[in-house]
């Protein structure tokens, strides 16, 4: 389904998952800011916001809270998490039990989620971004770093639930588990 | 929602056989079984099959040829690419560009996409994997290449086109900054 073109400038939200890392800002990383987009009207503002509640939910874990984390996702099988420390994380309960632990570190800091663009299916929705972390602490160092992201919501309901996100391998080299 | 998971190649073979698509044994396949098989399962296929043909592409690319892109993917001006150079290529012009630097480079050997997950909603699928690459040469050296993969697949039409694909950045292929 194509549908009617609009352009999302950034987004709002704050982000990352827990701690991008020695990525340097690549030459390219921003020219998804004027890139259009499909969208569906206000499904597409449904779908931002999702995306900006799961920023919010991140930006708790990093305080070390991962509470908010269960409302933004889905808990059903399809879920996956590719998060910055290199991990294939298959399920909710595997995703949940990561962001408790990263909650557990206190990274600090914060992330935003930068020029967004999106897909907005009918029952499907991504949203692409740079996901822009500073402040983070991670093994007695702080953390600047930008990382290419992925998130994907699919309908429940009426709600958009996250089911996948990727960000850069930024923080460690890639490993199953 | 609908999800999958791809274990073996004789299940994927089974299930890409029963879609009409060919070529499925080059794909390497670990977890187990298909989870929710059910009257979705013919899109899963579908979905499967469009993930199998753009890694023909990819290593059609691999031996020098970026043709194999074209038909893959969507023309859209939102597609997009997160490559292993680190880079946000955007709109099939500039995904088209990056492709055939890539093919131009030459690098030999194969990528395969292990582990297959795929997660199909009303017009829009992903399938995740594990990427690995066997005997790729950059720089005159073998890389160690293994990325996680998330792409992203529209129903444009009959027919499911890529629209994204994210790979991890590869130090190899991510540009070195001037001296």
């Amino acid at each position: 389904m194509m549908n009617r073109p609009v352009r999302i400038a950034s987004s709002r939200a704050a982000c990352l998952a827990v701690a991008c890392a020695a990525l340097a800002a690549a030459p390219g990383l921003e020219t998804a800011a004027t890139v259009q987009v499909s969208t569906a009207g206000t499904e597409a503002a449904a779908l931002m916001a999702a995306n900006d509640g799961f920023y919010a939910a991140l930006n708790k874990v990093l305080a070390g809270d991962p509470s908010g984390m269960s409302g933004v996702w889905s808990h059903g099988n399809g879920v996956s998490d590719f998060g910055p420390f290199g991990k294939m994380l298959d399920g909710w309960p595997e995703v949940e039990h990561r962001f408790g632990e990263e909650a557990a570190k206190r990274m600090g800091g914060s992330v935003t989620c930068e020029n967004a663009a999106a897909f907005v299916g009918d029952e499907m929705g991504i949203v692409t971004c740079v996901e822009a972390a500073s402040g983070l602490m991670i093994d007695g160092r702080s953390v600047t770093v930008r990382t290419r992201t992925t998130n994907v919501f699919t309908r429940e309901g009426s709600a958009w639930k996250m089911i996948h996100h990727h960000a850069d391998a930024t923080l460690a080299p890639v490993s199953r588990r | 929602m609908t999800t999958i998971r791809i274990a073996s190649v004789l299940s994927i073979a089974a299930l890409l056989g029963a879609a009409g698509a060919a070529g499925c044994a080059r794909m390497a396949m670990h977890r187990l079984a298909h989870e929710a098989l059910d009257h979705s399962g013919e899109q899963h296929a579908d979905v499967l099959a469009a993930n199998e043909a753009f890694y023909a592409a990819i290593n059609r690319l691999m031996a020098g040829s970026a043709d194999g892109m074209d038909a893959v993917w969507s023309h859209s001006p939102d597609v997009s690419d997160f490559g292993p150079d680190g880079k946000r290529h955007v709109g099939w012009p500039a995904v088209e560009a990056q492709f055939r630097a890539e093919a131009a480079l030459k690098m030999g050997g194969s990528i395969t996409c292990e582990d297959v997950k795929v997660v199909q909603a009303g017009d829009h699928a992903i399938a995740t994997c594990l990427e690995r690459g066997n005997g790729v040469m950059i720089d005159g050296k073998v890389a160690d290449l293994r990325f996680r993969s998330t792409n992203v697949f529209r129903k444009e039409g009959d027919a499911w086109k890529m629209v994204h694909h994210h790979t991890d950045p590869s130090p190899a292929l991510t540009p070195k900054p001037p001296r």
